[in-house]
């Protein structure tokens, strides 16, 4: 099982980002809002966002970024001092790992931030437009207790997780969402709601400015993307993409982190499409524009070139070009490690993990076995690091690893430690879905899918068997519906099972049998 | 109405007309949509306004009188009325928003506290043209404030070391809203002479009425509304020394916040009656401001609380447009708690839910996402606060342990974990979002323990 990161925000930015949107549009007078996340991509993508919509609107938006803990405390005076501002952006956002006792120092300095904030509200209500905090969930109590008349009157609370991306299973397992945080949701997109959108869309941008048009007919193509509508998705991106090349053109300070960002999302496009050429062009294209950022503004945008990179990788290796699969990949886990590095408390840590994870299934592809294995070892360890601290965020991710853990010692023809990871990882997501069960149920049957693959490896059919069929009863009442988006995946574990019956001459049970015909047809093995 | 339509551009205008009526901001009485919440059977028919307002009438010379709300009941809009109502009945009010003198995160004490008081009023009497327009005795409380210290010799450093008196008496004022350091020196230092600074503040008080009777005629009464006051709280380092200061405030220094000739009301928090039961004795009256009741303390529905909460949304706007039928608008008015900054939270949510899958009225499933996204402000819950709130959900007492236990009484009223409801006397219970997260909570731990 392979993973791919993109470009996407998360479905809770998503909503987020809307809802402000809507929210400026219709709000007088002053409005608060709390963020809470981990993830300064995210908070990134959200202030981004915000700021676009008030540029439309010929408004300005202040961002502050504080640095130290001193800077934070200090920033209230900096927000009454300064003129007034339509919306004011305090973040402070260190990251995965961060921990320790700089942790108190950071907490102590929200809540004296918070009490004079709380004591200076009307101030605030006088002389801001709009104030937004963002901060670490761990902050949300002492933030909330610290100022309770400034929460009382908020308009958002906002808890973001730290990305999305879609997680690319192996040859028989694909298409499945892991929610990084496990706290959020599938991302259904209603079909028909997505429709009227479509039809009210065209009408209603007409009267908006092209920057305005441009961020809704972006935030539409995510949406037909999240609907499987890759084609339109493709079609709409497309348009963006020559849009915003042009304005790039003319003020590339501006815009050319528009284009880098379509650039992206088309070239993820192209990739569900399976239009690889294309799609590899695409992602190649976005990744020479965030070079060129990352020259000008490294702080600021190496985060996203590193991430170009990883998608580099994985697009590359998609059209069998491992080892230039690997080079990417390998630049990417640098500059990840560059990140992490230069943050604080490594801030960056669990995109290194991710990036090694990947760098994996590169040496693996490549038959670099042992090195594989070294990587994703590193890559467990780093997991198992973060789910510690945070299990809410990332004991997906250390699902995930295991799973990856598992294929590599199966590689390795180490059975007995390749099952130990795989059942790891099963027994992990089975806690997670039994809180969650609509969000992880379908990641349940994908690891219940690859436990069954090691098994197969280890000779064990018909341990096999039962692993893999429990997966697909798993996700039976949801696959039944054909066109729901897992019914990808209802179909690879379906074959799984098919090819492991017929190999090992043992019979599908018998509860399965018409679901196997039903999706499977007459289909020959192997496709 | 019973089909669902699309949102067409007209009902985007009311959407977002809807939407901004919504915006938390207090009403004055007059404002069209104030409803009054604490006058009819919703309230027992027992009004504090009114209450308080007949306890100045009622009371001969003057009066001191407690007041007291949780955040969002309205506490602010109820006092412009009582303002408003006061003004009609010939008193002249005075409304000092007390934020603006104390420091609100550190402990208080009764000299820092008259100094602030008096030089509150003292400000607002020379800012106001109507009601005085001057100085009280030609310079103001504060320059008053630093003679007095010269006179008892009270070393304070700048203070002493200013040249100019005008200076000196501003450093005062901002050491004592700004600087704790600056403030605890002269907490120390005024401990020996308590009783000239309270004679001091008495008199000027006292020039003070008969300053704005000369002007009105001494027939007017001067009513003086202490605010915010209710906000002094500590952080987790000094909270349960600033709560305590409060209480010895108000409870062991009452005689010296009462003043000649002044009615004066001082908001308090909450959980000082909590704390000490007998504080309302020591004043002429005591109120607080509930949450509207939605339900009885036996859970079934109280309608009279309800019928408020519809008539307050309905000026508002049309929710008959925005729900289906007022099952689910009821619904939203019971999950709310009769807490209404969370009510108008929840609908503008649904406005916006409306706006965004385009149709109206909203279903069920839209509900119950935005319920769950602001249930989601409160949690998590820790295990020691859920196994307190339940007790709190079953004996609708405030169960406070013990005296040090305060700050997480006052805590979880701060943040609207318990609501406060009144039949007569007060009760409390839990905030409805967060009922099944805290029984959930609980029997966790419960099993958890069971299975060890």
């Amino acid at each position: 099982m392979s993973q791919e990161p993109t470009f996407l925000p998360s479905l809770e930015t998503e909503r987020a980002a809307t809802r402000l949107e809507r929210h400026l549009e219709w709000h007088k007078g002053f409005w608060l809002a709390y963020v809470f996340t981990i993830s300064p991509p995210q908070a990134h993508i959200l202030q981004e966002r915000v700021g676009a919509k008030l540029r439309g609107q010929g408004r300005k938006q202040r961002v502050l970024r504080p640095q130290t803990p001193q800077a934070l405390e200090a920033v209230l005076s900096d927000v009454l001092g300064a003129p007034r501002a339509d919306c004011v952006w305090v973040e402070s956002v260190r990251g995965p790992g961060s921990s320790g006792p700089e942790n108190a120092t950071w907490c102590d300095a929200w809540t004296s931030l918070v009490l004079r904030a709380n004591e200076r509200r009307e101030l605030l209500r006088d002389g801001l437009g709009g104030l937004v905090l963002v901060a670490e969930p761990s902050l949300k109590g002492a933030i909330r207790d610290a100022g309770p008349d400034l929460w009382s009157v908020r308009q958002f609370v906002f808890e973001l997780p730290p990305s999305e991306r879609v997680q690319r299973g192996s040859d028989a397992l694909r298409e499945t969402i892991i929610r990084a945080d496990g706290r959020s949701t599938a991302p259904f997109v209603d079909r028909e709601l997505l429709d009227t959108d479509m039809r009210l869309v065209s009408d209603a941008v007409v009267e908006q400015d092209p920057i305005t048009r441009a961020k809704i007919e972006e935030k539409l193509a995510m949406r037909l993307a999240s609907a499987g509508r890759h084609r339109d998705a493709l079609d709409a991106l497309s348009g963006l993409v020559e849009f915003y090349r042009a304005l790039a053109e003319e003020h590339p300070d501006e815009y050319l982190p528009d284009l880098a960002r379509t650039r992206g999302l088309r070239g993820h496009a192209l990739a569900e499409l399976d239009e690889h050429q294309e799609a590899l062009r695409a992602a190649q294209e976005a990744l020479d524009a965030y070079r060129e950022l990352v020259e000008g503004r490294p702080d600021e945008f190496l985060p996203d070139f590193a991430r170009s990179l990883d998608v580099l990788g994985a697009r590359l290796s998609n059209l069998g070009r491992h080892e230039d699969a690997l080079r990417a990949t390998q630049e990417a886990v640098d500059a990840y490690r560059k990140l992490n590095e230069r943050w604080p408390k490594a801030l960056f840590l669990h995109e290194v993990a991710r990036a090694l994870d990947n760098l994996g299934i590169r040496l693996s592809k490549l038959g670099k076995r042992e090195e594989a294995l070294r990587v994703t070892q590193e890559a467990l360890e780093a997991y198992r690091g973060l789910a510690e601290q945070r299990p809410d965020a990332f004991l997906p991710d250390l699902a995930i690893a295991l799973n990856n853990l598992g294929l590599r010692l199966s590689d390795l023809g180490r059975p007995e430690e390749a099952l130990q990871a795989a059942q790891e990882a099963v027994d992990t997501v089975r806690g997670l879905a039994e809180q969650r069960p609509e969000v992880f149920l379908p990641n349940l049957a994908m690891t219940m899918g690859a436990l069954g693959s090691v098994h197969a490896t280890a000779e064990r059919p018909a341990d096999a068997l039962d692993a893999i069929a429990e997966g697909l009863r798993l996700i039976l009442p949801l696959a039944a519906h054909p066109s729901h988006p897992l019914g990808t995946l209802a179909i690879n574990l379906a074959r799984d099972l098919r090819q492991v019956a017929r190999a090992a001459k043992l019979s599908v049970p018998e509860d399965l049998v018409s679901l196997l015909d039903q999706l499977l047809g007459d289909q020959p093995l192997g496709t | 109405m019973l089909g669902s339509s699309f949102v067409e551009p007209a009902d985007e205008d009311f959407l977002r007309t809807f939407y901004q009526n919504l915006a938390d901001r207090p009403l004055e009485p007059q404002n069209p949509w104030y409803v009054p919440i604490y006058s009819g059977p919703a309230s027992s028919n027992a009004d504090p306004v009114q209450r308080l307002a007949r306890g100045m009438r009622w009371t001969p010379l003057e009066s001191a009188q407690l007041f007291s709300g949780f955040r969002g009941t309205g506490k602010s809009t109820e006092l412009r009325r009582l303002r408003l109502l006061l003004e009609q009945q010939g008193f002249k009010v005075v409304l000092c928003d007390m934020k603006n003198y104390l420091n609100l995160s550190t402990p208080i004490d009764i000299s820092d506290f008259l100094i602030s008081i008096a030089g509150a009023l003292s400000d607002a009497l020379a800012e106001d043209e109507e009601l005085l327009g001057e100085d009280v005795a030609e310079r103001g409380y504060w320059v008053r404030a630093v003679d007095f210290m010269k006179r008892t010799q009270v070393n304070l450093g700048n203070l002493q070391l200013a040249a100019q008196i005008e200076d000196a008496s501003e450093s005062l004022k901002i050491g004592l809203r700004q600087d704790p350091t600056f403030k605890q020196i002269l907490q120390e230092h005024m401990k020996g002479h308590l009783g000239g600074l309270a004679d001091d503040v008495r008199m000027f008080m006292a020039e003070c009425v008969k300053a704005v009777r000369r002007k009105h005629g001494d027939h007017r009464n001067l009513v003086v509304l202490f605010d915010s006051i209710e906000q002094i709280r500590g952080s987790s380092v000094n909270d349960a020394e600033v709560f305590s200061s409060v209480e010895t405030l108000f409870v062991g220094h009452s005689d010296k916040l009462k003043f000649q000739g002044m009615h004066a009301v001082y908001t308090v928090p909450p959980w000082l009656k909590i704390r000490s039961p007998g504080v309302s004795k020591l004043f002429d009256s005591s109120f607080l401001l509930p949450c509207v009741k939605v339900r009885q303390q036996d859970g079934k529905r109280f309608e009279a609380g309800l019928d408020v909460l519809r008539t307050i949304v309905t000026k508002r706007g049309d929710w008959q447009q925005l729900f289906a039928g007022q099952e689910d608008f009821d619904h939203v008015l019971l999950q709310t708690g009769g807490y209404l900054r969370d009510l108008f939270r929840a609908l503008q949510n649904m406005l916006m839910s409306a706006a965004d899958r385009g149709s109206m009225p909203i279903d069920r499933e839209a509900i119950e996402l935005e319920l769950s996204e602001l249930r989601n402000d409160y949690l998590p819950i820790s295990i020691a606060d859920a196994r307190w709130l339940r007790k709190v959900a079953r004996s609708h007492e405030a169960e406070l342990p013990e005296h040090g236990e305060l700050p997480e009484l006052s805590r979880y009223f701060d943040t609207h974990l318990l609501l406060c409801y009144r039949n007569g006397s007060e009760w409390y219970d839990l905030h409805p979002l967060i009922r099944e997260a805290v029984d959930r909570v609980v029997k966790r731990e419960q099993g958890k323990k069971a299975d060890s």
